[in-house]
């Protein structure tokens, strides 16, 4: 008996954009979501679980391990352990290979795993001027200290730094992630028109997917803002990102956001903020035989990789390359479009060394630049649509990477269960 | 530390009642009635507790007198019921027993040490009037320390000091609703009140008890002793509510505001002689015998024949249409702490579903029944599906769409293919038949009714339908898990309306009947009202809804021999006032509130009634269907019956319910 692990069942919420449908649920509150889902539609018992693993990338200070939080409240027993996992854009990757490293430790053989971001309730930071100022008025004991202190701040102190903007600035090389896609598009050459064609087509496939797509989306109940998040009475089931009617012409009129002056990368070819979470049920052979269920494939491996942080986009490539696996024997391949600019650059990169990513084969149901890329979600995501496509097509094999903002790759190889 | 005096013992192969240790000077009794969850005030009890007097009463060296409980979750539960209900009829015993009480309690105040009730769970009865006896009264934070004087709901007064006592600690103001209400005071709320000084953590419960000794008696508001100026304004209200809420059926409350409104211008030991005769009086009425009987049929419903199956408990439900029920269904078991999965066939079905579950936690949140944090744990544990979905670790699931026996039949046959075997499948239905829903069924002997009545999370009896084929196993855990999810089970045949629509429509229909024959709205429902019902029976059907209810008489009608349905009740409905929903029934309601009598159905009355006895007429409608149900066996017992109309429909407790009702009133 091998330690490999089986994806058994996986679920999301719908895709939203950044301020729409899902605003209001925090990531933890969209994780429950869409564990809950995945655990009645297994029909699992949830003491059997043996780690609850998450990733999330803008945990909220109010939802510290963000991952407990789902594992407790879906009403997973107190004794199951659970854990945060961050690797960036692949949070959702790596809850599956850290569930896969375990397994392979022997320790534990059911695990839920998955990612879940809520982009639109990424905190405002006070800047770091005023975080001093806060302090020695904290600190200070009587009314004339505090006056004191008050007297010191400035109207630019109270501007917040929007953090989701920040966790787009790589530190590393000093440029944000759309300015590593201009980089990558100027390196290969690949043209502003090229681009909006690439993005046009993942709305497209995503349109068409809609029925398929739905298999793999639980509805989410949305709650009021009240002390015990009650239920709305409203549900949101469709994602929101896929746009009808667009055009390469409608595409080509928006104006570059990271290169005003010779940049080719938009807002219409680059991934959508979007809020979202993904679960998926994990198990060892030992774990199925426990409970009797059925999977849907097999994770045959996964790999990890480094890059240059300013090419980060290149990132797929380095990690199939160390995964190891013949791209020609691929069923189906998912890239995650962090941008357009990015996915063409993989395939350009791809065919000089790995192999050919072949159109027809990649993203097939569509990628974030329709879907949307609520960060520590797609990850998770991917594998799921993954998993279910080739199960849907009768196919056997796939693999699906990501991009790493930090200059990283991901990628995992699946097998369909027969 | 050492051991002091005799070790007090009761005769019980000598375990101690009440066991006695010196802490630092301060005495510590530590009440453990042995052999026994709870500890009670019986005449062992009393035994020890004078005894332990005795010695302490000698002893000169001691800084103080504490009392706390060994008992995990009650510090005194109160008086001996089950040897008071057997001697109820002995007067002499009765007052022996109250003397014994007041005098021993007595002794405990005019102690001259600080004397200390330090209280961690139930306290009630005869259990605070020790404490009110005592110069200080600590309690335990906890959710189980519960304070009160219940004496009421008995249909008697606290009669160990408590009437005296509580008034001259805290005040008439805030005394008197708390012996009237009977109710039972969180620790915060009884620190408000005054009825305890302090509370903190159970844990730390004895050094705070102890450190209490060495303060001084408790000061008293001087303001109190110029209570007897509002006093007859406090009495004159507290009289005219007594009234309205009980129209005077109830002897216990005015006799309490007497012996209240005498004894606070009185010496103690006359206001205490008044107690005890007060006391006397009232366990000799009609009424205290028959809430007495209703208070141990509750507690048997409650724990119940505990069956040894050694099954599984049930923890894990899933409730099928979240419509009205399934919602109320869904929302208390959830609430109760269990796991519960919600499914409807779309999300607009679980969504609506989800958000009148939503509403009720809010309610109980603002009513302070349940506090956030368990109520979004109950939230999150709350699963939803709109198709169809494995439901392997389901014990149960209860089927509660709307009453149509074919839809009815089809859900139940797709739930139970996704039931384990072992699982036990339900439904929540008022008028179907079990049996004939079983019928198709694989697993027949698995399958049983469980009748909540609306609104849920109010109506506390559950009536446990039993078919043909219904194993007793599936009973016994079905009584189980009803008793676990805090609901009061009364199991009853298979039968048409099964027990309490039985015997509650022909009550209905007849004060429809008395309507058409001339007699006005508010004639019939005052009638029962001052019967004793909670609610008129004309405005219960505004309630319901007249369709709803016409629904039930006519399919009563069709499966009963000698069910009359009155011919005019085509004509009411044709006129298409249906009740609360339509904004007019037999009363006009706007926005939910009743606005006056509707108009609509003068015509259809006769001019000239035949003057009746409305309420006897009504009433005896409701015996005689009770003693066909006796006949037919519908119930196991009488006082089934009885029970399950007082606690499903609120029917005059006082009474006793139909069935005792009909043999005191001959």
């Amino acid at each position: 008996m091998t330690n490999k692990l089986y994806i058994v069942e996986g679920q999301r919420t719908p895709f939203c954009k950044l301020g729409t449908s899902l605003t209001g649920e925090t990531a933890a509150a969209l994780g429950i979501s869409a564990a809950k889902h995945v655990l009645t539609e297994s029909g699992i018992d949830s003491s059997l679980i043996d780690e609850v693993i998450f990733g999330c990338v803008g945990q909220s200070a109010s939802e510290m391990n963000v991952a407990r939080i789902i594992g407790v409240r879906v009403g997973i027993p107190d004794h199951v352990p659970a854990v945060t996992v961050h690797r960036n854009c692949a949070s959702g990757l790596e809850s599956v290979s850290y569930a896969s490293a375990k397994a392979t430790e022997g320790k534990g053989s059911i695990f839920l795993t998955g990612g879940a971001e809520s982009m639109s309730q990424m905190p405002l930071i006070y800047p770091k001027s005023a975080a001093k100022k806060f302090t020695s008025l904290f600190k200070s004991k009587n009314i004339f200290q505090k006056l004191k202190a008050l007297h010191q701040f400035r109207v630019s102190d109270l501007i917040p730094q929007i953090s989701l903007r920040l966790g787009l600035d790589d530190p590393l090389s000093g440029i944000n992630m759309g300015q590593t896609a201009e980089l990558l598009a100027r390196e290969f050459g690949i043209s502003r028109k090229e681009q909006d064609i690439y993005a046009l087509l993942s709305h497209d496939k995503a349109l068409a997917s809609r029925a398929k797509l739905s298999e793999e989306i639980g509805a989410v109940y949305t709650t009021n803002n009240d002390c015990i998040a009650s239920p709305s009475g409203r549900f949101v089931s469709e994602d929101n990102g896929p746009r009808e009617n667009s055009t390469v012409e409608k595409l080509s009129r928006l104006k570059p956001v990271f290169d005003k002056r010779e940049g080719t990368v938009t807002a219409g070819n680059s991934s959508q903020i979007t809020d979202g979470a993904a679960a998926l049920l994990l198990m060892t052979e030992e774990g199925l035989n426990k409970t009797g269920a059925q999977p849907i494939a097999k994770i045959v491996d996964y790999a990890h990789s480094g890059c240059a942080p300013s090419k980060m986009g290149l990132g797929p490539v380095f990690a199939i390359d160390k995964l190891g696996v013949n791209l020609k024997h691929m069923d189906l391949i998912e890239i995650n479009e962090a941008f357009a600019a990015q996915v063409l650059a993989v395939q350009k990169m791809a065919k000089e060394s790995i192999g050919e990513i072949p159109d027809e084969k990649l993203n097939i149901n569509g990628g974030s630049i329709a879907l949307g890329h609520p960060v520590g979600a797609s990850g998770s995501r991917i594998i799921l649509t993954l998993a279910k496509s080739l199960k849907r097509n009768g196919l056997q094999r796939g693999v699906a990477a990501l991009c790493v903002g930090g200059g990283q790759g991901s990628a995992i190889h699946i097998e369909v269960c027969q | 530390m050492r051991w002091w005096g005799p070790r007090i013992s009761d005769t019980h192969r000598g375990m101690p009642m009440i066991d006695f240790k010196i802490n630092n000077g301060v005495g510590i009794a530590t009440i453990d009635q042995p052999k026994s969850k709870a500890n009670i005030l019986n005449a062992e009890f009393f035994e020890s507790l004078n005894l332990l007097l005795d010695s302490v009463e000698k002893y000169e060296d001691l800084k103080g007198l504490v009392f706390i409980s060994a008992k995990p979750s009650i510090f005194l539960a109160g008086a001996d019921l089950v040897s008071m209900r057997a001697k109820l009829n002995d007067q002499n015993w009765l007052g022996e027993v109250v003397s014994l009480g007041q005098k021993t309690f007595n002794r405990i105040e005019q102690l001259k040490i600080p004397t200390v009730a330090a209280i961690h769970g139930a306290c009630l009865g005869g259990g605070l009037e020790l404490a009110l006896a005592c110069s200080h009264r600590i309690a335990s934070s906890d959710k189980c320390t519960k304070i009160g004087l219940p004496e009421v709901m008995l249909g008697i007064l606290p009669a160990w000091g408590g009437t005296t006592r509580l008034p001259k600690l805290i005040g008439l103001t805030k005394a008197l609703p708390a012996i009237l209400s009977g109710k039972a005071y969180a620790p915060q709320q009884a620190r408000k009140m005054g009825i305890v000084s302090e509370v903190c953590y159970k844990e730390n419960l004895k050094k705070s008890a102890i450190d209490l000794c060495s303060k001084k008696r408790t000061w008293n508001n001087p303001c109190r002793s110029l209570q007897w100026l509002i006093a007859p304004i406090v009495f004159y209200f507290a009289r005219k509510t007594i009234m309205r809420q009980t129209r005077g059926n109830y002897p216990a409350p005015l006799k309490i505001i007497e012996v209240v409104k005498k004894g606070i211008f009185i010496d103690k030991n006359k206001s205490l002689d008044l107690e005890r005769k007060a006391f006397l009086n009232l366990s000799q009425t009609k009424a205290c015998k028959n809430l007495i009987r209703i208070f141990f049929l509750q507690e048997k419903a409650k724990k119940g024949p505990s069956p040894a199956i050694n099954t599984k408990p049930i923890e894990s439900i899933a409730v099928i249409g979240a419509g009205t029920m399934g919602a109320g269904i869904a929302h208390w078991i959830s609430s109760r702490g269990k796991n519960v999965l919600l499914k409807d066939i779309s999300e607009e079905a679980v969504a609506s579903g989800l958000k009148k579950i939503g509403k009720l936690f809010i309610s109980a949140v603002l009513g302070y029944k349940m506090d956030r944090s368990t109520v979004r744990a109950c939230l999150g544990k709350l699963a939803t599906a709109k198709n169809n979905v494995p439901l392997d670790n389901r014990d149960l699931a209860i089927e509660a769409v709307v009453e149509n026996f074919d839809l009815k039949t089809k859900v139940l046959a797709q739930t139970e293919e996704s039931l384990p075997e072992s699982s036990i499948l339900a439904t929540n239905t008022s008028a179907l038949s079990i049996t004939e829903l079983g019928k198709k069924l694989k697993r027949p002997d698995k399958f049983i009714g469980i009748h909540f009545f609306n609104p849920v999370h109010k109506m506390k009896l559950v009536e446990i339908v039993v078919g043909k084929e219904t194993s007793q196993e599936t009973v016994s855990r079905t009584i189980n898990f009803v008793q676990s999810i805090g609901k009061l089970p009364v199991v009853v045949k298979d039968s048409p309306g099964f027990l309490v629509n039985r015997i509650l429509l022909p009550y209905l229909v007849e004060a429809i009947r008395l309507f058409l024959h001339g007699h006005s709205v508010r004639a019939i429902d005052n009638a029962m009202l001052k019967f004793g019902m909670p609610m008129g029976p004309l405005r219960l059907l505004d309630e319901i809804g007249l369709d709803v209810a016409s629904h039930v008489a006519l399919d009563l009608k069709k499966r009963l021999k000698d069910f009359k349905v009155p011919s005019g009740l085509d004509e009411i409905l044709s006129t298409k006032a249906l009740g609360k929903k339509t904004n007019g029934g037999f009363y006009l309601y706007d926005k939910g509130k009743s606005t006056g009598i509707n108009p609509v159905f003068k015509k259809l009355q006769n001019k000239n009634p035949i003057p009746c006895d409305l309420a006897k007429q009504m009433v005896a409608t409701m015996t005689e269907e009770s003693r066909k149900c006796i006949l037919e066996e519908i119930a196991e017992t009488t006082d089934d019956i009885d029970f399950a109309m007082i606690m499903g429909t609120g029917w005059a407790p006082f009474r006793g319910g139909p069935i005792t009702h009909a043999r005191q009133w001959k």
